[in-house]
C-alpha cells in the first residue's frame, strides 16, 4: 500500500508541472503586439549585465546595445537600428515600442503612441532539453495532440489538433466532431525549425507561402517520447501545457481527406460587419434555398449558428457551431441535420473581398457566422 | 480507511500541483468601503477603459465584465455588454445578457433596453411574435402608440412583423399608425419610403394591386433609384399581365444592382433585400 501511495506521489508531482521546475532564464519572449488586435510578434529580447540583444523568429541575433542599468517603467534603450522605449516593466513581463518601427508600431497625430499598441514580452524558464536534434528527433517521432488555439466561439463541435513535423514542415490536421460525427478535417502546412536562445529551446513555425504573417513562438521546456511540456506564446498571461501523442480513437487523416485552410493574416480577423459587409453575395434566401433542398429534418426547433472565418481566398475553416432553442437556451440538433449544414455550408463560394481597407485594422480574413431559424423540422430563415 | 487515504491523495495532490501566486499588480479594494460616488466612477473606469478596445475583443469583454461587477445595475452597461456577444455571433450569452438589462430595466419602470431587444428579435433572430409581443408591452407601459425602438418607429418593425407573419391586414393596418402618428409629429410622411415600400408589399402579397402600386409609386417618387421598389413593382406588373412594362423595370432594377444601388444595413439583411438571381428569374 504504501509503495503505491509513493508511486502516486511521483505520478502526481509528474503530471502537475509548474514553472517552478524550471530555472529562470535571462530571455523575454516576445508574444504579441496591439492589445486588442494579438498580432504575433516573435522577437525575443536577452538582458545581459551590460547588454540588450535582440533576436529575430529565427533564432539570429539581430542588435544589441548597451545596458547601463536594470531597466524599468519609462526606460528607452538603444541598439544599432532599434530604439526600444519600455512603457512598464516588471519581472514578469515587458511592454515595449521599437520607436524605430513606425510601420508596427504607429504614431499618431497629437497622440503619439498608443499604449495599447506595444509589444507584450514574457519571461522564460530555461529548457531542459536543448539539444537542437534531439528534440527534433523526438517532435518527428510521432504525432502530437495539440491544444487547439485557433478556436472561433464554439459549444457543440469537439474540435482536436493533431500536429506532424517531418524535416521541413509540420502539417497541422483539425478534426470536427459532433455527436460522434467526423464532420470536417482542416489541414494547415507550416514549415518550421527548432531555435535555442540562451537556453531557451523555441519551436518556429511559419505560413509556408506567406512572409508577413507572424506566428506565435513555442517554447519547448522538456521533451521526451512520451511528452511534450510547451508554453505557448500566442496568448494573454501564456502558462505551460503537456503535450501528448495523438491517440485519439478514430482514423487518422490522410492529406486527402482534408480541407486545406489557413488565414492570410493571422492576427486580427475582421467582423462579417465591417467594411462593406462580407456576407454571401446571393443574399440569404439562397443559401436557405439551397440548404434546404434535400436537408433532412430538424428534431424541433430553434437556432444553428455556424461559425467560421473566410480567407483572403475565399476558403473556409476553424469551425466553431453553437445552437440554441427558441428561448435562446442551449440545445443540440441531430447529428445528421447537422452535418448537411454543415456539408452544405463548405460549398460556398461568393463571398465579398475579405481584405481591411484600414490602416489600423490591418486583417485578411473575416470571422463570420451564419444563424439559421429551424421550426418544425425545417430552416426557415437565415441572419444575419 | 478509503476516507484517509482519499485525504492523503487530496493533500499530496495539492502539495504536486501547488503554484506560486500571481503577482499582484492591482491592491484589492473592497466595494463596502467605498462610497456610491467612487463606485459610480470606478464603473465608469472600467466602461472608459472597454470601450477603448476594439467591441469585438477580449479586452473590451472583460472590461465591461469589471464594470459590471462594480456597478451591476447599470443598464445601459449591460445593455452594450450584450453587443459585444450578439456582433460576434455569440447569441445564447447575447440573449442572456440582454433578457437580464431588460428585467432590471423594466424594474425601474424603463423599456429602453426592452425597445433594443424588439429591435434584435426581429432583425437577428426573425422572432416576428417576440417583436410583436415586447412592442406591445412598451406601447402599453409608455402609453403611446408611437416610441421608437433603436433609431425607427417601434411601429415600423411591428408592422415588418406581422408582413413577415403573412398577417398582412395587421401590418398595413400597424404601418398606416406609424404613419399618422408622424403627421401629427408634423413629419411629411411622403419621406417615409421604408414604410410606403411594406406597405405596398403587404398589400401586393395580400392581392390589393391598386393600394399596392399607389405606395410603390410614392416610393419611387421620393427615390428613382430604389431597387426593391422597382423590382416589386415589376413583378406586379407582370402578375397583371403587362410583361413589356415588367422587363423594362427589372432590366432597370439589375442595372441598379450592378451600381450596388440597394438596401444596406450594416448588420443584418432587411425584408425583401434584392439580389441579383431573384432579378435574372423574372428576365
Amino acid at each position: 500500500m504504501k509503495k503505491s501511495i509513493y508511486i502516486l506521489f511521483l505520478f502526481l508531482c509528474a503530471a502537475c508541472q509548474s514553472d517552478v521546475d524550471y530555472l529562470d532564464s535571462d530571455v523575454f519572449v516576445g508574444s504579441y503586439r496591439v492589445y486588442d488586435q494579438r498580432i504575433a510578434f516573435p522577437f525575443s529580447l536577452v538582458f545581459t549585465e551590460d547588454e540588450i540583444l535582440l533576436y529575430n523568429q529565427d533564432g539570429m541575433e539581430i542588435d544589441q546595445g548597451p545596458l547601463l542599468s536594470p531597466i524599468k517603467n519609462m526606460d528607452t534603450v538603444s541598439m544599432s537600428n532599434h530604439e526600444y522605449f519600455f512603457s512598464y516593466v516588471n519581472p514578469e513581463r515587458l511592454f515595449a515600442f521599437d520607436l524605430m518601427d513606425s510601420l508596427r508600431f504607429k504614431k499618431f497625430e497629437n497622440r503619439g503612441l498608443s499604449a495599447k499598441d506595444a509589444a507584450v514580452f514574457y519571461k522564460t524558464q530555461l529548457s531542459k532539453n536543448n539539444d537542437k536534434s534531439a528534440v527534433k528527433n523526438i517532435l518527428k517521432s510521432q504525432s502530437w495532440h495539440f491544444p487547439n488555439v485557433e478556436t472561433n466561439p464554439n459549444d457543440d463541435l469537439v474540435i482536436d489538433q493533431e500536429w506532424r513535423f517531418l524535416e521541413q514542415e509540420v502539417l497541422v490536421y483539425t478534426y470536427y466532431h459532433y455527436e460522434n460525427q467526423m464532420l470536417h478535417i482542416g489541414l494547415k502546412k507550416l514549415a518550421y525549425q527548432i531555435i535555442d536562445i540562451n537556453g531557451v529551446t523555441l519551436l518556429s513555425v511559419r505560413n509556408k507561402d506567406k512572409v508577413r504573417n507572424p506566428l506565435p513562438l513555442i517554447q519547448l521546456m522538456d521533451v521526451d517520447k512520451n511528452k511534450l511540456v510547451i508554453k505557448y506564446f500566442g496568448v494573454r498571461n501564456p502558462t505551460t501545457q503537456i503535450i501528448k501523442p495523438f491517440t485519439l480513437p478514430y482514423k487518422k487523416a490522410s492529406r486527402n481527406d482534408a480541407f486545406a485552410f489557413s488565414n492570410c493574416f493571422d492576427g486580427y480577423q475582421g467582423e462579417y460587419y465591417y467594411g462593406d459587409d462580407v456576407t454571401y453575395f446571393q443574399g440569404n434566401q439562397y443559401i436557405v434555398d439551397q440548404i434546404s433542398a434535400d436537408a433532412p429534418p430538424a428534431d424541433g426547433n430553434g437556432y444553428l449558428i455556424l461559425h467560421f472565418n473566410i480567407n483572403c481566398k475565399k476558403e473556409l475553416g476553424r469551425f466553431g457551431l453553437l445552437q440554441m432553442n427558441q428561448s435562446f437556451k442551449a440545445r443540440k440538433f441531430n447529428a445528421d441535420f447537422v452535418a448537411h449544414v454543415f456539408k452544405e455550408v463548405r460549398k460556398i463560394k461568393e463571398w465579398p473581398s475579405t481584405l481591411s481597407t484600414e490602416d489600423f485594422l490591418p486583417y485578411k480574413d473575416v470571422h463570420a457566422f451564419l444563424m439559421f431559424k429551424i421550426e418544425d423540422g425545417k430552416i426557415t430563415d437565415l441572419c444575419p | 480507511m478509503p476516507i484517509r487515504f482519499l485525504t492523503f491523495i487530496l493533500f499530496i495532490t495539492l502539495i504536486a500541483c501547488n503554484k506560486p501566486a500571481e503577482i499582484s499588480e492591482v491592491p484589492e479594494r473592497d466595494f463596502a468601503e467605498m462610497s456610491q460616488a467612487e463606485i459610480d466612477s470606478l464603473g465608469d473606469w472600467y466602461n472608459n477603459v472597454s470601450n477603448y478596445f476594439l467591441q469585438v475583443s477580449e479586452n473590451h469583454r472583460r472590461y465591461k465584465d469589471s464594470a459590471l461587477i462594480v456597478a451591476p445595475d447599470n443598464i445601459e452597461y449591460r445593455q452594450v455588454y450584450s453587443y459585444f456577444y450578439k456582433k460576434a455571433g455569440e447569441h445564447l450569452k447575447a440573449m442572456k445578457i440582454l433578457n437580464e438589462a431588460v428585467r432590471r430595466d423594466s424594474l425601474n419602470g424603463s423599456v429602453e433596453a426592452m425597445k433594443y431587444r424588439a429591435w434584435s428579435l426581429l432583425y437577428y433572430y426573425r422572432d416576428y411574435k417576440g417583436a410583436i409581443r415586447d412592442i406591445n408591452n412598451i406601447e402599453k407601459l409608455t402609453g403611446f402608440r408611437y416610441n421608437t425602438c433603436w433609431g425607427e418607429p417601434c411601429g415600423f418593425q411591428k408592422g415588418q412583423a406581422y408582413y413577415q407573419l403573412e398577417d398582412y391586414e395587421k401590418a398595413t393596418e400597424t404601418l398606416l399608425i406609424v404613419n399618422e402618428e408622424e403627421a401629427k409629429l408634423g413629419f411629411d410622411t411622403k419621406d417615409n419610403f421604408y414604410i410606403h415600400f411594406y406597405l405596398a408589399r403587404a398589400y401586393h402579397k395580400n392581392g390589393d394591386f391598386e393600394k399596392a402600386m399607389k405606395h410603390y409609386n410614392i416610393v419611387l417618387n421620393f427615390d428613382d433609384e430604389f431597387s426593391e421598389a422597382i423590382f416589386y413593382k415589376g413583378l406586379l406588373l407582370k402578375e397583371k399581365g403587362q410583361k413589356a412594362a415588367a422587363k423594362l423595370l427589372f432590366e432597370k432594377a439589375r442595372q441598379l444592382l450592378k451600381e450596388d444601388k440597394k438596401m444596406d444595413e450594416p448588420y443584418i439583411e432587411r425584408f425583401d433585400e434584392l439580389f441579383e438571381w431573384m432579378v435574372e428569374r423574372e428576365l
